[in-house]
């Protein structure tokens, strides 16, 4: 009975309002290069200490959802990602904004979006406690596997073109030493300046990978191409039932893939949306025309890393376990509102445990109208003459990259990323495995150097063989790395032998 | 037209300049934190900021300066104009320990002390799936099966890592320490029984399924129902404590008008509240004490360190 | 440039990148180490496989490095341009805070794109500017470096 009543809370007008007030804050400042899910939710905090409960988790959920959201319009529209998550709309979305086609390309980016998180949701509500338990049994050796299993991903995602994509990760690996080691206190390839101490974060690395490289690209197509006319077709068109037959398994296996993702506590939304990328890219019937504006990329980019708010729910309600800065953020005003937040939180409060699920669902179902605002409002930021709008765009590139943890160094780094990355994509080199390496990289270290330590002198044997998850998570990557290097001979068997 | 804008322009900044010269404070004053958004220095200090935005009649922007375990946001503290516009929430570790085994841009005589803010003792937490019940069962065990039982920290010579390594000492213990990146993920472990041991603030107690061993004080604090350090004959107290700081060589009225606003807001009765619901403790300093105490502290903690490192 | 000589390029470029990185290993000698794992082993690991990658790169025939199917614009005087008007905007970003360097270096963006009318521009982004800053400082509360001397 509390449960229905916590759930019903959600709907309440005020709490109607601040949801809606909250995806739309987060849509609009996720759709601003480089500020995420933590900025918006800092920016909302204070307005939570005044009200009660659900009314501050109806807004931090708000902002949540619609922030992961947000950051897939900027990227569809001017190809910059505004946030680590929506890297991988960019590749197709861009396209098919070019194509003339942005308000559809939004429309797949919404849908894709409001199913993904409605699927993590159901997920939430029906098996909390059994997928808490899921998570409690991933140690060391079960992350290292499964982030493994993430790397592969490089491989289907740089299909054609092995060599220099695996290049490419393995650089991202190496960009995520920069700054201090896990395992001394010694720092490593800062060459000698402090502030490099604290590494290279993801934020400036995308800015400058994804937004800055496309200005200087734009440069010079410019002068051959026509501007991309995104403001003849403002607005949002959602894709028919006709348009979704054939994609929904697609879909489905995209929101499992980030509502797992999302149960890992320490991950992340971009993770997920790279996974799942480089799973649709293996196996989608489509994927010849993946990078020239397919749906189906969008799909599984934005239902996977929407997905992830479910998700990273799960450990957050059911242990006190927080996944990622965001769910930190709103156990902390649990915790201000004088609820307990950890274990004991779901029998001791049901009402605020069902309350917030429903309060996700329907921040998941608000994204739409506020999706529609946001993308006017983006269009009357388009309608600025093509070079003007690319200065701003640069300016908002440097300030997200420098606001994400205010250190000067990160302005540095994003200029430097941004012209290494315009290099090598002239080289040849695909850009996502960078991003990959370096979302992965120090989780992957940190993984490896636990799994020794926690191994000790035990034969490798049995203590893989202790692990049945880590097995099969084993034979996934192995599965996954085999597949087109196979299908790649396949092909160039059959194109020497015709 | 053009003229007329850049009259206006020069108007501004003059207003700007003059308006500088006015009572500390006249504008907004930044606040950096040196770790991210919604943790443990996080939220309090957000507390903090609030409520003494409303004593000094000028907003309070927090800053999160993320990075090296602290340091860089310290970093930037020290480095910033001493005119009493950035301050700092700083806790223990950053400027106590780290120090001593890494090279930093600030030191010993980097600060002006305003104010401690929160203090607790450093408490070691045990997985309630481990095979012992207290203190005297886990150093019974761990000498039973040396190298067996795990011991998480969120960095080298950290305040996770000295206080186990000091009771290891004492006792004749060997663990496997083994690096987390965050306190939540240690908690994951410690839930399932992969780590056994893990000393952080007590924050964690009640948010996590976990128990507290033993407390690192001489007098043993209200509300911690365990032993403390000095009854089980280890006689080094530990505290986690959080204050406000700014670079050196602040003028003397900024500085009093800081500790007297802070010294209202930390010894209030709401503050004490509120601390408490987030599980930490207020605890007013002020700035001489505060000075004394961190002397003591920086000296105590670079022999320990020292003394850990020549064993290596 | 041929597809082979580019490739030849990428890949000794890499190796040499793998070589500097290699140096900078070496500095660290003994390390305050916990339990036995030293903190370069895992990045000399990796050096060594993206060192291996190059030279695969360099002299794998050219039919594995095929084209990424990016469409890429020929380079004329605007690339360099444009790379001197994005470091000097971070240079200046650095030096000189927000202000002055966001109406510089969004202004030379658009002049390297082409963009002709000097006085509009600079209208423009000063007001535009200083929206951003009301933006960054009101709404989001985030401290922007201003003028260090100020």
């Amino acid at each position: 009975m509390d449960s229905l009543q916590g759930a019903l809370s959600a709907l309440t007008p005020l709490n109607l309002g601040m949801n809606f007030m909250g995806v739309l804050v987060g849509m609009i400042v996720g759709a601003l290069p480089g500020l995420g899910s933590v900025v918006a939710i800092t920016v909302c905090l204070p307005f939570t200490f005044g009200m009660d409960a659900g009314t501050a988790m109806a807004l931090l959920l708000g902002v949540y959802c619609g922030s992961i959201c947000g950051g897939s319009i900027s990227a569809i529209l001017i190809n910059t990602p505004g946030t680590p998550q929506s890297a991988c709309t960019s590749l197709d979305g861009f396209p098919m904004a070019k194509a003339g086609k942005s308000a559809k390309a939004i429309g797949w980016a919404l849908s894709a979006s409001i199913a993904g998180g409605i699927f993590s949701c159901l997920v939430l509500s029906i098996a909390t406690p059994t997928l808490a338990a899921f998570a409690l049994e991933f140690g060391a050796l079960e992350t290292f596997a499964l982030i493994l299993m993430g790397l592969t991903c490089i491989s289907s995602i740089s299909a054609g073109n092995q060599m220099k994509g695996l290049a490419a990760g393995v650089m991202g690996l190496l960009l995520a030493c920069v700054g201090g080691s896990p395992f001394s206190s010694e720092s490593r390839f800062t060459f000698g300046l402090f502030s490099l101490n604290s590494g290279i974060d993801l934020v400036p690395v995308i800015v400058g990978v994804f937004a800055l490289s496309e200005v200087i690209t734009r440069a010079e197509s410019m002068l051959y191409e026509g501007r991309v006319e995104a403001t003849s077709t403002s607005g949002v068109t959602l894709p028919s039932m006709k348009e979704w037959s054939g994609r929904y398994w697609l879909l489905l296996k995209s929101s499992i893939i980030g509502t797992i993702v999302g149960i890992m506590p320490g991950t992340g939304a971009a993770t997920a949306s790279f996974l799942s990328y480089g799973e649709a890219k293996r196996s989608s019937p489509r994927r010849e025309n993946f990078g020239k504006g397919e749906p189906d990329s969008i799909i599984a980019a934005e239902s996977a890393n929407n997905a992830v708010t479910g998700g990273a729910m799960v450990p957050t309600l059911a242990l006190g376990i927080p996944g990622d800065p965001v769910t930190a953020i709103m156990l902390a005003t649990f915790a201000i509102h004088g609820i307990s937040p950890g274990v004991r939180l779901m029998t001791e409060n049901p009402g605020i445990v069902y309350g917030t699920f429903a309060a996700l669902a329907v921040a998941n179902l608000l994204m739409y109208p506020a999706c529609v605002i946001t993308t006017r409002l983006f269009n009357y930021f388009l309608r600025l003459p093509e070079p003007i709008l690319m200065g701003f765009v640069v300016v908002l590139c440097i300030l997200g990259s420098y606001g994400a943890r205010g250190n000067m160094v990160d302005v540095v780094v994003t200029m430097v990323a941004g012209v290494l990355a315009y290099v090598l994509r002239r080289q040849g080199f695909p850009m996502p495995p960078i991003v990959i390496g370096l979302v992965l990289g120090q989780q992957f270290e940190m993984s490896i150097g636990q799994m020794l330590l926690f191994k000790g002198t035990e034969s490798w044997l049995s203590f893989l063989l202790s692990s049945p998850i880590a097995m099969v998570l084993f034979l996934f990557s192995a599965g996954m790395i085999a597949l087109p290097v196979l299908s790649d001979t396949v092909k160039r068997k059959k194109q020497t032998s015709s | 037209m053009i003229r007329r804008i850049f009259c206006l322009a020069l108007m501004f900044v003059v207003t700007l300049c003059t308006a500088a010269h006015a009572a500390y404070p006249d504008h907004p004053i930044t606040l950096i934190v040196p770790f991210g958004a919604g943790g443990g220095t996080d939220v309090p200090a957000r507390l903090v900021a609030n409520m003494l935005e409303k004593k000094l009649g000028q907003p309070i922007v927090v800053q999160n300066i993320v990075g090296g375990s602290g340091t860089q946001g310290v970093a930037q503290i020290t480095g910033s104009k001493p005119d009493g516009y950035t301050l700092g929430y700083i806790p223990v570790g950053t400027v106590c320990l780290q120090p001593h085994t890494q090279k930093l841009p600030y030191g010993k005589d980097s600060f002006t002390f305003l104010g401690m803010v929160t203090r607790q003792p450093v408490v070691l937490m045990s997985s309630k799936v481990a095979p012992w019940k207290n203190l005297e069962g886990m150093i019974e065990a761990v000498r039973k099966n040396p190298n067996k039982y795990v011991v998480a920290i969120t960095g080298t010579a950290n305040m996770t890592h000295v206080p186990v390594v000091e009771l290891a000492e004492k006792f004749g213990l060997q663990f496997r320490y083994i690096p987390y990146r965050s306190t939540p993920e240690i908690m994951k472990d410690m839930i399932a029984g992969r780590v056994q041991l893990h000393a952080d603030a007590p924050a964690a107690l009640s948010q996590f399924d976990v128990y507290g061993l033993v407390q690192y004080v001489d007098v043993p604090v209200a509300n911690l129902n365990m032993p403390t350090t000095k009854e089980v004959g280890l006689d080094k107290p530990m505290v986690h404590w959080q204050g406000i700081m700014g670079p050196k060589n602040m003028p003397a009225e900024v500085t009093g008008t800081l500790a007297k606003a802070i010294e209202e807001v930390v010894a209030s009765k709401e503050f004490a509240e509120e601390a408490t619901k987030i599980s930490s403790a207020a605890y007013w300093m002020g700035p001489e004490a505060f000075q004394k105490q961190f002397d003591q502290e920086f000296e105590y903690y670079g022999g320990v360190l020292k003394e850990m490192l020549s064993k290596k | 440039m041929t597809l082979i000589k580019r490739n030849m390029l990428s890949g000794f470029s890499i190796v040499l990148v793998a070589l500097i990185l290699y140096s900078q290993t070496l500095s660290m000698g003994d390390a305050f180490l916990t339990e036995g794992i030293h903190p370069m082993d895992y990045p000399r690991v990796l050096i060594g496989l993206l060192a291996v990658l190059g030279f695969i790169i360099a002299f794998k025939p050219s039919a594995s490095a095929c084209s990424t199917g990016e469409h890429i614009a020929p380079i004329t005087s605007r690339t360099p341009l444009m790379l001197l008007a994005l470091s000097l905007y971070a240079l200046l970003f650095v030096y000189v805070g927000f202000y002055v360097s966001s109406v510089v270096g969004a202004s030379c963006c658009a002049l390297v794109m082409g963009w002709k009318r000097c006085g509009l521009l600079l209208l423009v982004n000063l007001v535009g500017v200083a929206c951003i800053w009301l933006l960054f400082t009101y709404a989001l509360k985030i401290p922007l470096p201003v003028f260090p001397w100020w």
